[in-house]
C-alpha cells in the first residue's frame, strides 16, 4: 500500500538534457546581493551622506532657498560670519553647559541603578518596567506635561511648593535656571533608557566568574573594579559617545517648546542655532556653515573621548 | 541510472588543501560510506557533490552528465544533514512536503506523497507536530522522509546516526539499510564510524588527509588493507601494529620486534616495517606447526562474557626491557590474571606486513599464500 | 550578584524615589485630562467631576482626528517599509560574499552615527524641488532605511545554523524563497523589538514633521500639539487629553509586543 505513492519513486526521469541544459548556463550570482541591498544604499546615499557633501558645499554660498534666486558663492565668509554673531558665543557655550552636565546625569547616574537591578534579577520587573515609560512617549508630551507642571501661576509645583512653605519662581522664564529645567527634563526622559543598556551589558556577564571569584575571597569591591567595571566599559563608551552627539537634538523639542532658545539666548544650543539660521530666517549659507562647525565640533568630542576612555582602559590592564 | 563520478577532484581552503586527486566511480543503486577520521575531507567531498561546496578542481558527473557547475537545487539530490535541519517554524508535514511546494505540486498530491513517505517511516502520527516536539529519533526519520518525498538521483546523508545515542543507532543504521534497499537509490554515505561502514556499505571509501586509501567492499578492506590506516582503522579492537625490523640473517629474511620473529618472503627488503596482527587471529597454543607460535604476558582482561580481549606483553626471552604490545580477542570466557603467561598461536595466512611508510607488502610473509 | 542589606534597603529607596519622580508628572497629566474646565487649577489629584469634555474639545477645536490619521499612516508604512528594506540589506550581507562588503557594512551602520543636524538641509531643499511639502512623501521616504535593522537582523539571520540553509538550497529553495519562507517566519522576536523601536521613532518625531508639514493634510500629532499648545495656550485640559491621545498608541504597541522583546534583551541576567 505504502509503495503505490513511491512506486513510480524509481523511474528515472531523464534527466540528461535537463541537467545538460541547465549546465551550459553559467550562474553568475555576482549581482543578486546588490540587489538586495539597492534599496538600503540607494536610500543612505541619497538621504544621508550625499547630503553631508552638499551640506559643506552650501556653506560656502549665499542662498534663501528661494529657487528663483540664485547662490552666490561667497567661500569661507559664511562662517566668519556665523562665528562671529552674538547668538554663537551664547549656543557654543551652552553646548557645553549641556554636555558637561549630561554626563553625570545620563551616562554616570544609570550605572548605580543598573547595577542594583542587575543584582535584584527577575523581581526587578516592576522597576523596570516604569523606569521604560518615558521613553515611549515622546518629547512633545514631555515638554507639555512639564510646561503645565512648572506653569508659573498656578501649576503643581508651586502649589506643591507653596504648600511646604517655599516661593517657587517662574523658572523657565529666568536664564540662569530655564536651561537647567531642559537639562532636567531631557534627563528624566532619557534615564530609564540607558539604565536598560547598561543592563543589557550586564546581562552579557556571566555570573559564573562573579560565583568563582567569591569562592577565591573577593569582597563586593573588588568584584566591581577587576570584573564588572571593565566589562562594562564598552557599554560606557557607547553611551557616552552616543549622549555626546545626541543630546543636543534631543534638546531641541523642549527648547523649541518652551523658551525657544531665550530667555536672553540662555537656553540655545549650537543645534537650535543651526536651526533659526536654515529655517527661520532662511539664510541657508549661514546655516550650512553652522552646520559643519557643529559637525567639527561633534568630532572633537568623540575624539577627545576615545583617546581619553583608551588611557582608562590602558590603566585597568 | 544515477551512476556518480568523481574525476580528480579536489578542495581548497586557502592554502590548506582539504581534499586531493579524489577518483571514485559509484554505480547505479550502489550505498557507497565516505569513512575517515575527522578531518580527512570526506563530509567536504560529500558537500561538493550535493552542490554545497565548489571544487577548487575536478569534475562530477551524474549519469555522465558534467554537473560541476550546477547549483544544488538543480541537481536532483537529496541530503540528510547531521543535526537533521529541520525548519523549526513548519510543522513535520510541512517539512516534509517544503521541495514539492516549491515545485507548485497541487496540495492533494503533496499531501499523498508526504503521507506516504511518512508511512514509509512510521511518522505518520506526527506530521502535525513541530521539530521541537520531537525526540532526536523522530527527527531523524522526518529528514529522511524530507529526501525520499523528493525522489531523488541520490540520497547523500552526512553522519546522520552520531547524534543519536548507541542504542538508537544499531536500529537506525538497519532501518536506512533497509530502505535504500527497498528504494534502490544510489547512496553516498559519510561516517567516522567504522561499524555503520562495515555493517552498511556495498563498499567503503577510508579517506585520510584528504586522499583516499583504500576502496572495496567490507571485506576486502578487512582482509586486504592497503596500508596500517586502512588496517587499524577498521574492526574493533583495531588491529594491532608492532613495529619492528626486517634483517637478513643467515640466508633467511627475518621480521624482528620484542617477542616476535616472523620468517619473510625472500623479497623484502631489509629496514624498519610493521606487522598486523588482527586481535581475533589470535588462539590459544595449537600444534600446528605451520603456525606462529608467541608467548606474552597478560596485563590486563577485559571479560565481555562472549568474548575476552586480553592485552599481552610480549618480550624477547632475554628478559630485555622491549615490549610489543598485543591485544588477542579469544571467544568464551577465560580465566586469567595479570602477570600470568599465556602461550598463543596465530595463522600465518592471517599476518600482514607493511613497510615503513605504511602500505602493505604483497606476500610479505613467508609461507603465507596470497 | 548579591548586595548586602543595607545597601539593598538604599537601593530600593533611591529607586523608588526615581520611579515616583517618573510616576508623579504621569499622574498629574492623568488627573488633569479628565477635570472639567474649572477644576483644572485645583490642587486635587483625583477630579470631583471626572469628564470627557476635554477631549471632545480636543478633536472639535483642532484637527486632531487628521493628526492621529497621518501620523498612524506614515508610521504604519514606515515600519513595514524599513523592516522589508533591512530584511534585504541584513540577508544581503548575512549570506553572500563580495568584494566590499565588510566597507560597506561599516558604512551603513556609520550612518547611525550621524545625526540629523547634518543632513537637514538639503534634505528640506531637496523635498521642495520634489514638491513633496506637506506630503506622507516627506514624511516617509527619506526615513526608510534604517541601519539598526539591517545591524540587529544580520545578527540574528549570522546565527541560524548553516545546515539549516543548505537543507533548503538542497530542497529547490532560491534566495529569495530561502529569505521569506525559511529565515523571516524564524526572525520573530527581532522583528518585534524593531518594530517597537520604528513605531516609537515615527511616533514621536518632532523635529523633521515640524520643517516639512504645514496643514492637517500632513501634520503629524506632534507638531499638532505644537500647534494647539501655541493657539489654546489656556486650555490645559485639552491640551492633557492631547498628550494622552498622542501617547497612548506607543504604549499599546510596547505592550503588545514587548513579551518577545524585553526578555529577550535583559533575561540572561535573570538566571543567577
Amino acid at each position: 500500500m505504502v509503495d503505490t505513492a513511491l512506486a513510480d519513486a524509481k523511474a528515472p526521469v531523464a534527466t540528461g538534457t535537463k541537467l545538460q541544459n541547465l549546465n551550459a548556463r553559467m550562474t553568475s550570482t555576482s549581482w543578486v546581493p546588490w540587489l538586495y541591498l539597492a534599496p538600503t544604499l540607494i536610500l543612505l546615499g541619497v538621504f544621508t551622506y550625499w547630503p553631508l557633501i552638499q551640506t559643506a558645499y552650501l556653506s560656502l554660498v549665499e542662498w534663501n532657498l528661494n529657487p528663483g534666486q540664485t547662490a552666490d558663492f561667497v567661500g569661507l565668509s559664511n562662517y566668519g560670519r556665523v562665528a562671529g554673531g552674538t547668538l554663537f558665543q551664547s549656543a557654543f557655550v551652552n553646548t557645553l553647559i549641556y554636555i558637561a552636565a549630561s554626563i553625570p546625569l545620563k551616562v554616570l547616574l544609570p550605572i548605580p541603578v543598573a547595577m542594583f537591578l542587575w543584582s535584584l534579577g527577575g523581581k526587578g520587573h516592576f522597576y523596570r518596567a516604569i523606569l521604560f515609560l518615558p521613553t515611549l512617549i515622546s518629547f512633545v508630551v514631555v515638554g507639555v506635561a512639564f510646561m503645565w507642571i512648572l506653569n508659573p501661576i498656578l501649576g503643581y509645583a508651586k502649589q506643591y511648593a507653596a504648600m511646604i512653605g517655599i516661593h517657587m519662581p517662574n523658572l523657565l522664564a529666568s536664564p540662569g535656571s530655564a536651561i537647567w529645567v531642559i537639562i532636567g527634563i531631557s534627563s528624566w526622559k532619557v534615564l530609564g533608557f540607558n539604565v536598560l543598556l547598561y543592563l543589557a551589558g550586564l546581562a552579557s556577564i556571566n555570573r559564573d566568574y562573579i560565583e568563582a571569584m567569591r569562592m577565591d575571597g573577593a569582597g563586593d569591591g573588588t568584584i566591581f573594579f577587576r570584573l564588572i567595571w571593565p566589562l562594562l566599559t564598552p557599554t560606557l563608551m557607547f553611551v557616552l559617545i552616543s549622549t555626546v552627539i545626541f543630546t543636543m537634538q534631543q534638546v531641541f523639542t523642549p527648547i523649541d517648546l518652551m523658551t525657544q532658545g531665550g530667555p536672553s539666548n540662555s537656553t540655545t544650543n549650537l543645534f537650535y542655532m543651526v536651526y533659526q539660521y536654515s529655517f527661520v530666517t532662511f539664510d541657508v549659507g549661514g546655516g550650512a556653515a553652522g552646520t559643519m562647525m557643529l559637525f567639527a565640533f561633534l568630532m572633537l568630542m568623540v575624539f577627545i573621548q576615545l583617546r581619553v576612555l583608551d588611557k582608562r582602559v590602558q590603566y585597568k590592564q | 541510472m544515477a551512476s556518480i563520478q568523481f574525476s580528480g577532484i579536489a578542495k581548497d581552503f586557502g592554502d590548506t588543501k582539504v581534499v586531493c586527486d579524489f577518483n571514485l566511480e559509484i554505480a547505479d543503486g550502489e550505498f557507497v560510506v565516505l569513512v575517515g577520521p575527522s578531518g580527512c575531507g570526506k563530509t567536504t567531498s560529500l558537500r561538493m557533490l550535493a552542490g554545497l561546496e565548489k571544487p577548487t578542481s575536478g569534475r562530477i558527473l551524474l549519469n555522465g552528465v558534467d554537473i560541476t557547475h550546477v547549483p544544488s537545487k538543480s541537481r536532483e539530490l537529496a541530503m540528510v544533514f547531521q543535526s537533521y535541519a529541520l525548519y523549526p517554524h513548519m510543522s513535520v508535514e510541512e517539512n516534509i512536503g517544503f521541495s514539492l511546494s516549491l515545485k507548485k505540486m497541487p496540495r492533494a498530491e503533496i499531501q499523498r506523497q508526504v503521507a506516504a513517505a511518512a508511512e514509509r517511516l512510521e511518522i505518520d502520527h506526527l506530521l502535525a507536530r513541530k521539530p521541537r516536539e520531537l525526540s532526536g529519533g523522530q527527527r531523524q526519520r522526518v529528514a529522511v522522509a524530507r529526501s525520499i518525498v523528493r525522489q531523488p538521483q541520490a540520497f547523500l546523508f552526512d553522519e546522520p546516526l552520531s547524534n543519536l545515542d548507541a542504542k538508537l543507532r544499531h536500529s537506525a543504521r538497519i532501518e536506512i539499510r533497509k530502505l535504500q534497499q527497498q528504494l534502490g537509490t544510489t547512496t553516498v554515505y559519510v561516517t567516522h564510524d567504522q561499524i555503520e561502514a562495515m555493517t552498511m556499505a556495498d563498499r567503503i571509501v577510508v579517506m585520510e588527509g584528504g586522499r583516499i586509501r583504500q576502496v572495496g567492499t567490507p571485506m576486502q578492506l578487512y582482509m586486504n588493507p592497503n596500508c596500517v590506516f586502512v588496517a587499524s582503522f577498521l574492526g574493533a579492537p583495531p588491529t594491532n601494529c608492532i613495529k619492528g625490523e626486517v634483517r637478513h640473517a643467515d640466508g633467511d629474511v627475518l621480521f624482528t620486534a620484542p617477542g616476535l620473529s616472523v620468517r619473510l618472503a625472500s623479497h623484502v627488503t631489509d629496514g624498519p616495517a610493521t606487522l598486523g596482527i588482527r586481535p581475533e587471529s589470535l588462539m590459544p597454543r595449537t600444534d600446528n606447526a605451520h603456525h606462529l607460535h608467541l608467548e606474552g604476558v597478560v596485563r590486563f582482561v577485559e571479560a565481555l562474557g562472549a568474548e575476552t580481549l586480553i592485552d599481552l606483553g610480549l618480550s624477547s626471552k632475554a628478559g630485555s626491557e622491549a615490549v610489543s604490545e598485543v591485544t588477542a580477542r579469544l571467544p568464551g570466557h577465560h580465566l586469567l590474571s595479570a602477570g600470568q603467561v599465556l602461550p598463543l598461536s596465530i595463522d600465518r595466512t592471517s599476518l600482514r606486513l607493511f613497510d615503513k611508510s605504511g602500505d602493505v607488502i604483497e606476500g610479505g610473509i613467508a609461507g603465507a599464500p596470497r | 550578584m548579591q548586595l548586602s542589606r543595607p545597601w539593598t534597603v538604599v537601593g530600593h529607596i533611591v529607586l523608588l524615589l526615581i520611579c515616583i519622580s517618573i510616576l508623579m508628572p504621569m499622574v498629574i497629566v492623568l488627573s488633569t485630562a479628565f477635570k472639567p474646565m474649572n477644576e483644572v487649577y485645583a490642587v486635587a489629584l483625583v477630579p470631583q467631576h471626572p469628564t470627557l469634555d476635554n477631549f471632545g474639545r480636543l478633536f472639535q477645536n483642532t484637527a486632531f482626528g487628521w493628526y492621529i490619521w497621518n501620523t498612524a499612516g506614515t508610521t504604519v508604512l514606515r515600519v513595514v517599509g524599513q523592516l522589508i528594506i533591512g530584511v534585504l540589506a541584513a540577508y544581503a550581507f548575512a549570506r553572500f560574499h563580495f568584494r566590499g562588503r565588510d566597507t560597506l557594512f561599516t558604512l551603513v551602520i556609520g550612518a547611525m552615527m550621524i545625526p540629523q543636524v547634518l543632513t537637514m538641509l538639503p534634505i528640506y531643499i531637496m523635498m521642495a524641488q520634489l514638491g513633496w511639502f506637506d506630503t506622507w512623501w516627506a514624511l516617509i521616504i527619506p526615513n526608510l532605511a534604517t541601519p539598526i535593522a539591517v545591524f540587529l537582523l544580520r545578527q540574528h539571520i549570522m546565527s541560524f545554523p548553516s545546515e539549516l540553509m543548505d537543507a533548503a538550497e538542497m530542497d529547490g529553495a532560491g534566495h529569495w524563497t530561502a529569505l521569506w519562507r525559511v529565515i523571516v517566519p524564524n526572525l520573530g522576536p527581532a522583528l518585534a523589538a524593531l518594530t517597537i523601536i520604528i513605531f516609537i521613532e515615527s511616533w514621536n518625531e518632532y523635529f523633521w514633521p515640524l520643517l516639512v508639514t504645514e496643514s492637517p493634510k500632513s501634520r503629524t500629532i506632534q507638531i499638532g500639539l505644537r500647534e494647539f499648545l501655541q493657539e489654546g495656550m489656556s486650555d490645559y485640559g485639552a491640551l492633557m487629553a492631547g498628550i494622552i491621545v498622542a501617547s497612548i498608541p506607543a504604549v499599546a504597541v510596547f505592550l503588545f509586543f514587548q513579551r518577545r522583546v524585553m526578555d529577550t534583551f535583559v533575561s540572561s541576567g535573570l538566571k543567577g
